[in-house]
């Protein structure tokens, strides 16, 4: 069964104004009693989670919320996502992170600012 | 005294290192149609959608799962015991536990992420007790049967048994 993917009527990429990739801290420290601590990876993979919001048309608002609440499982679910780095090119799977679901917020006009916090699954 | 490869012990030791240690473990019961096997670290994606991460070693693929747990003590005159807790997040484990009246079998073995065929050091055959669990956690003890509380020989003189002796 494969992922559902991001709806290719939506916007595709992240407004930059906000668009924030980190990487979660993937390392454990154990300490001496003198000196510094001894340090390892705590598990394999990478972990990063993305933060950022997009610009979505009234129409694009509502499949997205479509996309969230029935394709997605209001957000419980992973899906492939294009790559923020190389939309055109690569995929990634994400999933929404505990952070909270997605929110919302309008200019008036036919701008919809969606934010949304993601989790990057290795 | 365990036996550990010398690049082990010396990652083990090392003030950093990128040597990731792994736990296998190994659930075994008569009635389990299936052999459980978990891991601690999510190495690979063994199932693309809906995702399953785990190890796969010698052919085996072990599920990963978040586990806590307290290694046993090198002690000449204590059996070993781990205690270990799984997150419940599947719900997977409380039925199977359930299911059986007897203690289940669980092997315990460390690997290396960089070498998962490698088993560095073993612990087998344990037997699983003192389940616990809740809504989050399961917690088990992982205990050897331990001959040495078992009386010897099977029979004696008593009193009771014998009462023309005394």
């Amino acid at each position: 069964m494969p992922a559902p993917e991001w709806p290719a009527s939506l916007p595709q990429v992240f407004q930059s104004n906000g668009f924030r990739m980190t990487t979660l801290d993937n390392r454990i420290f154990s300490r001496n009693e003198v000196g510094p601590p001894n340090v390892r990876p705590r598990a394999s993979g990478r972990y990063r989670n993305v933060t950022g919001r997009m610009l979505f048309t009234a129409a694009q608002r509502d499949t997205f919320w479509d996309f969230y609440y029935d394709d997605l499982a209001s957000g419980s679910l992973s899906f492939d996502l294009p790559d923020p780095y190389d939309p055109e090119v690569e995929v990634i799977r994400v999933r929404y992170s505990k952070d909270g679901p997605p929110s919302e917020e309008t200019d008036g006009a036919d701008n919809w600012f969606i934010a949304m916090s993601l989790d990057v699954m290795p | 005294m365990r036996t550990i490869s010398l690049s082990t012990r010396q990652a083990l030791n090392a003030q950093e290192t990128s040597a990731i240690p792994i736990f296998l473990f190994t659930i075994d019961h008569e009635s389990l149609a299936e052999v459980i096997r978990l891991s601690t670290d999510p190495t690979e994606r063994l199932q693309d959608y809906p995702e399953i991460y785990g190890t796969t070693s010698r052919g085996n693929d072990f599920t990963f799962m978040p586990i806590n747990m307290i290694l046993p003590d090198d002690e000449d005159q204590t059996p070993p015991s781990f205690r270990v807790s799984f997150d419940n997040v599947l719900r997977d484990l409380i039925p199977t536990i359930r299911s059986i009246s007897t203690p289940p079998s669980v092997t315990v073995e460390m690997v290396m992420a960089s070498d998962p065929d490698t088993v560095e050091t073993e612990w087998p055959n344990f037997d699983m007790v003192n389940v616990e669990y809740d809504a989050n956690t399961v917690t088990v003890d992982l205990v050897i049967d331990s001959l040495v509380h078992e009386p010897y020989p099977y029979g004696t003189f008593t009193p009771s048994g014998f009462g023309g002796l005394f």
